[in-house]
């Protein structure tokens, strides 16, 4: 699986990110020279300690804001500070109120200028597949939080555009309904094979969704590590609790620890449990 | 649950029409009581007694008011609506004429008026530039404030999708807007009335206004009490018809509860 992935194009490129705030006299790094690839196809996953910068490399690469230095590439184009080129998951669902959820769901497509009456069968089809029907015409705060993340969850997907970046999707949930849309996510995912790029500060999630797990240091933030995570598709939620899985969790838990030591920062008290106050914390 | 509603609409309507009844009684009480004089205080039965007798020019008089009333706030709601729109867009106009539309409310409008009426003359126009004025102000703060109060995660998610300006305002601004502009609305509606009956006392041929000050020349207290009642009640009337619209217009759940990622219901 993963030699074929290798082979695959790539489409989403970062090289040499760099990124500070602040003023001249007085510059706060954030990024400092950040590379990594994700390919056609490939789920890739990004953690960190908390402020680590996940977010500023998402408005990057959603053109929000401009890199001081280095390169956004997404099929081989140079995308720097242009918008519109992803689809993308926030933290928290926002869908708008006042729209019905079917209406939410094509937003993407409707801000792109793709046909109405296509995106709308579009929806149907995927709205049933994330446990929606029967909810098109119900407004968002009727919803569950586990299916107002579905929806826009759905909403992302339909997007006319390949790369998916998602931005903890699932930090604001409770840990029950937060596997159960692990298990959900695996699921469409590998039916549908986009290229993804997930945040996460939760380290068993990155690791039974990611084929690749990029793991950030403390700002300013590099590339610490580069895993590939070596268990086949389709995956299964039991492989959590095979030998190798849990080793892995246990390497990467210690390097997340130590990592959160060396910045200085409160060390992370639990880094695979949830805990709604640490995840929702921009990061 | 038409039932229910019904229900909850009795219960919280019962304590206001009490107490207002209690204080009817009290002040016809208090009228015959203390044997008051009708011109200096007539009681609630000799008001409507007479409000019956002259209902046929008070309901021509309430009609004029009713009509200037409709025009002026209709136009000046929208000039509130575009003002708020203009200086929300350009932020540049906003910096340079927000401090402006602020002291524009320190001018009295009674002050105002009759300045009006000697530029305009005594038709129509002078009136609605007065209702205007005390019209536009709280639509065009509210509104802005709906503006500025938009959600950042979902403005946050529009930019990263690559939405344009137009875009984001028409799908997410203006409607994220709604509920704070029907809250200035629902301000300028009373408001509005305020206004006709005072470009009414400054100069008109008919109208509340005018038949309050032709009243109190003749010391007619008991119709300057009817045409007050006539006042509120279109006050109300209009406040209910902006929250009827308001129902019919914004859709969804209350604001706040998109993002909780709340219960199911």
């Amino acid at each position: 699986m993963n030699d074929t992935e290798k082979a695959a194009r790539v489409k989403l490129e970062l090289s040499g990110l760099r990124k500070s705030f602040g003023n001249k006299r007085k510059p706060l790094p954030v990024l400092g020279g950040v590379s990594l690839q994700v390919h056609e196809g490939e789920f890739v996953s990004l953690i960190g300690p908390s402020g680590s910068g996940k977010s500023t490399l998402f408005h990057l690469i959603g053109g929000l804001l401009k890199p001081d230095s280095g390169e956004i590439m997404l099929d081989g184009r140079v995308i720097n500070g242009e918008r519109g080129h992803i689809g993308y998951m926030p933290q928290q669902p926002a869908l708008f109120p006042w729209r019905t959820v079917e209406d939410n769901v094509v937003l993407d497509r409707e801000i792109n200028g793709a046909p109405r009456r296509e995106s709308l069968d579009e929806a149907g089809r995927w709205m049933e597949r994330a446990g929606l029907a029967g909810f098109e015409k119900a407004y968002p705060h009727t919803l569950s939080g586990g299916m107002q993340q579905r929806a826009a969850f759905v909403r992302s997907l339909l997007s006319p555009h390949d790369l998916m970046c998602l931005d903890e999707p699932f930090s604001a949930l409770d840990a029950f309904t937060r596997s159960e849309m692990q298990a959900w996510l695996l699921d469409i995912w590998e039916e549908t094979r986009r290229s993804v790029l997930f945040v996460t500060h939760h380290i068993e999630e990155a690791l039974l969704l990611s084929d690749t797990i990029y793991v950030l240091s403390g700002r300013p933030s590099e590339v610490l590590r580069r895993i590939e995570v070596p268990f086949p598709r389709p995956r299964r939620e039991e492989i959590t609790e095979t030998p190798e899985f849990l080793a892995l969790r246990r390497e990467l838990t210690n390097l997340m620890k130590e990592e959160q030591r060396k910045s200085g920062g409160t060390p992370i008290a639990r880094p695979n449990d949830f805990s709604p106050k640490e995840a929702n914390r921009p990061s | 649950m038409t039932r229910s509603t019904l229900n909850q609409w009795f219960r919280s309507a019962w304590p206001p029409f009490v107490a207002v009844l209690l204080f009817l009684t009290a002040w016809e009480a208090a009228v015959r009581f203390f044997g008051i004089e009708a011109w200096i205080l007539p009681s609630p039965s000799v008001i409507a007694r007479e409000a019956s007798n002259s209902a046929e020019s008070l309901w021509m008089h309430t009609l004029s008011t009713l009509q200037l009333t409709l025009i002026g706030f209709a136009i000046g709601s929208a000039f509130g609506l575009l003002v708020a729109c203009a200086l929300h867009l350009v932020p540049l106009l906003k910096s340079a004429l927000y401090p402006l539309l602020i002291l524009s409310q320190n001018v009295p409008t009674i002050a105002l008026a009759p300045l009006l009426m000697i530029w305009f003359g005594f038709g129509l126009l002078p009136k609605i530039i007065v209702i205007t004025l005390v019209c536009f102000f709280p639509v065009a703060v509210s509104t802005m404030d709906g503006f500025a109060q938009t959600d950042r995660t979902m403005l946050n998610y529009m930019r990263m999708i690559g939405a344009k300006r137009t875009q984001i305002f028409r799908k997410l601004e203006f409607p994220h807007a709604l509920p704070s502009m029907f809250s200035g609305l629902r301000i300028a509606a009373t408001y509005s009335v305020m206004g006709a009956v005072i470009a009414e006392w400054i100069g008109a041929q008919k109208g509340i206004g005018y038949y309050m000050i032709l009243q109190k020349s003749a010391f007619r207290t008991d119709r300057i009490f009817a045409a007050i009642v006539i006042v509120v009640a279109l006050s109300l009337l209009l406040f209910l018809l902006v929250t009827l619209i308001e129902r019919l217009v914004v859709r969804g759940g209350r604001r706040g509860e998109h993002s909780e990622g709340g219960e199911a219901r």
